[in-house]
């Protein structure tokens, strides 16, 4: 299944469905309806074992995550997208399977490592507290394109031109 | 400054043409393509004046093959074979002089060997430079310089030449203005300045002075720096040659090495480093300016033909390939792989 977002296009293969989560189309039966008060990830995938739920952040320019708090930013901006999109699926009672957070984000491996480790805070997928009885999401990931095509040699992102979705 | 360099069936290289930046040359690339070659090759182009053997005999003595045996540096190859190496640098008058060593690897000693090129003009004017090698030798100096002069100690010269210039007194007249700012930066992250006695190196702070050997191998670095920087061996029109400066300091002083490394540039030196190391590779990208000339080299073997190769960029995000990056590329796929345990690919 093929989506696009931006100048990036994903060949999601093997999945039972995958659709833009924040879909504006009202007479789409994926209209989202709720843009003006919960953030959404950019895609949900389903497959036979697991849910997935992708996020795309590509900066204008190299510098548009240079600082700390640009960082800082990003990472609440990736944690309350993943949030908004759990509770949303919940109400949908689409929760029935593991849920996995994959955001490319396209900058170099060194500070993709950085905001991965600090993702991985904010969710939080592994330190999670006692009372917990169930993960939210069973792992969360950032890679840039090149190595996010070298991880997950069955969600190929390609570039493509133009910039419309 | 150095212009160009070029490389034929010598030491690692079958061929290979590298033109170098006015400004900052940066070598990235993994082990055993040849970055220290390259440095090592033109800073024994630059000492050359200083050596009465010529370029022959410094490219040797700074290679420093088996037996002294300069053929040797010839690429190996089944059967005799002839190998080259040509050094292209541009003068303050922007003319091109060029100085070229030819040698077949049954050349024995360097006095067979053939220097060609712009040999007068080569040495009439003097081009200063520095090379600082991955080992430290600030500590081990007592003594060092007249055990190499005396005996044949196997030490590649590079190391008795960075001491030869550690020990060089002072410059007439006042430390100019930039300068003066550079070692005020340089005594802040060492929180001292180097005084040399008896040949023996110290820090001196307000704690009191600190042999050289007891000093971290990081503040050596420094100290060596504020050394060069000090008695002018780094002045306009000068070279500085470093084999992998992140060798042994803290990442967070990469920032001030940096920092310095522009400003020399910015007075007229011209560097040439290599590295493994991201955090210096990402602060030249942070710290430098518009009119900054810096210019990425990569180093690589082509897969199909086993043969070293080079791309040169001025971007950091162009470097391609870039060792650095895909080393932390394999890091990032497999902490994902790991953290989704057996879950899905």
């Amino acid at each position: 299944m093929i989506l696009r977002e931006g100048t990036l296009q994903f060949d999601f293969a093997g999945a039972i469905e995958a659709f833009k989560f924040d879909e504006q189309a009202r007479e789409l039966k994926t209209y989202h309806g709720l843009s003006h008060c919960m953030k959404a990830v950019d895609f949900v995938v389903e497959y036979s074992d697991h849910y997935l739920f992708v996020e795309i952040k590509q900066p204008r320019t190299p510098e548009r995550y240079g600082s700390d708090r640009d960082k800082f930013d990003l990472i609440q901006d990736l944690t309350k997208k993943f949030r908004d999109t759990f509770l949303y699926r919940w109400a949908e009672d689409k929760l029935d399977k593991p849920v996995y957070y994959h955001c490319l984000v396209e900058l170099d491996n060194a500070q993709t490592s950085y905001l991965m480790k600090q993702l991985k805070n904010q969710l939080p997928t592994e330190k999670q507290p006692q009372r917990w009885r169930r993960p939210l999401a069973r792992s969360c990931s950032v890679a840039n394109q090149a190595t996010w095509n070298a991880t997950f040699p069955n969600i190929q992102a390609s570039r493509v031109a133009g910039g419309a979705a | 400054m150095l212009d160009k360099i070029k490389f034929e069936r010598f030491t690692a290289f079958e061929k290979l043409e590298v033109k170098f930046s006015p400004g900052v040359n940066i070598f990235v690339g993994e082990n055993g393509t040849g970055k220290t070659h390259i440095l090592k090759a033109g800073y024994a182009a630059c000492d050359i004046v200083k050596s009465k053997g010529g370029f022959a005999e410094k490219v040797n003595n700074v290679f420093y093959p088996s037996g002294k045996k300069i053929g040797r540096l010839v690429k190996r190859f089944k059967g005799s074979s002839k190998g080259s190496l040509e050094v292209v640098r541009k003068l303050k008058d922007g003319k091109t002089i060029s100085l070229r060593l030819s040698l077949s690897n049954h050349t024995s000693k360097p006095e067979k060997a053939t220097v060609s090129g712009s040999s007068k003009a080569w040495t009439e004017n003097q081009m200063e430079a520095a090379y600082i090698p991955v080992k430290d030798m600030m500590a081990n100096a007592p003594g060092f310089r007249s055990l190499y002069d005396e005996r044949e100690i196997h030490f590649e010269e590079i190391y008795v030449d960075i001491l030869r210039k550690a020990f060089l007194p002072l410059l007439k007249g006042p430390t100019d203005k930039s300068r003066r700012q550079l070692l005020e930066s340089l005594q802040e992250a060492m929180d001292g300045k180097v005084v040399a006695k008896n040949e023996e190196f110290f820090l001196r702070s307000e704690y009191g002075e600190l042999e050289f050997t007891l000093l971290a191998e990081g503040y050596r670095k420094l100290g060596l720096l504020w050394i060069l920087i000090q008695n002018g061996t780094l002045l306009n029109g000068s070279a500085l040659f470093w084999d992998e400066p992140e060798t042994n300091l803290n990442p967070k002083l990469m920032k001030t090495i940096v920092g310095i490394l522009l400003e020399l540039q910015r007075i007229g030196v011209q560097v040439i480093l290599t590295t493994h190391d991201y955090v210096i590779l990402k602060e030249f990208d942070l710290q430098s300016e518009a009119e900054d000339k810096i210019l990425f080299h990569s180093l690589f073997r082509n897969a199909e033909t086993g043969e070293i190769e080079h791309t040169s960029t001025p971007n950091y995000l162009d470097i391609a390939p870039n060792a650095i990056d895909d080393t932390f590329g394999d890091l990032v796929t497999r902490e994902i792989q790991k953290g989704m345990g057996g879950g899905p690919k």
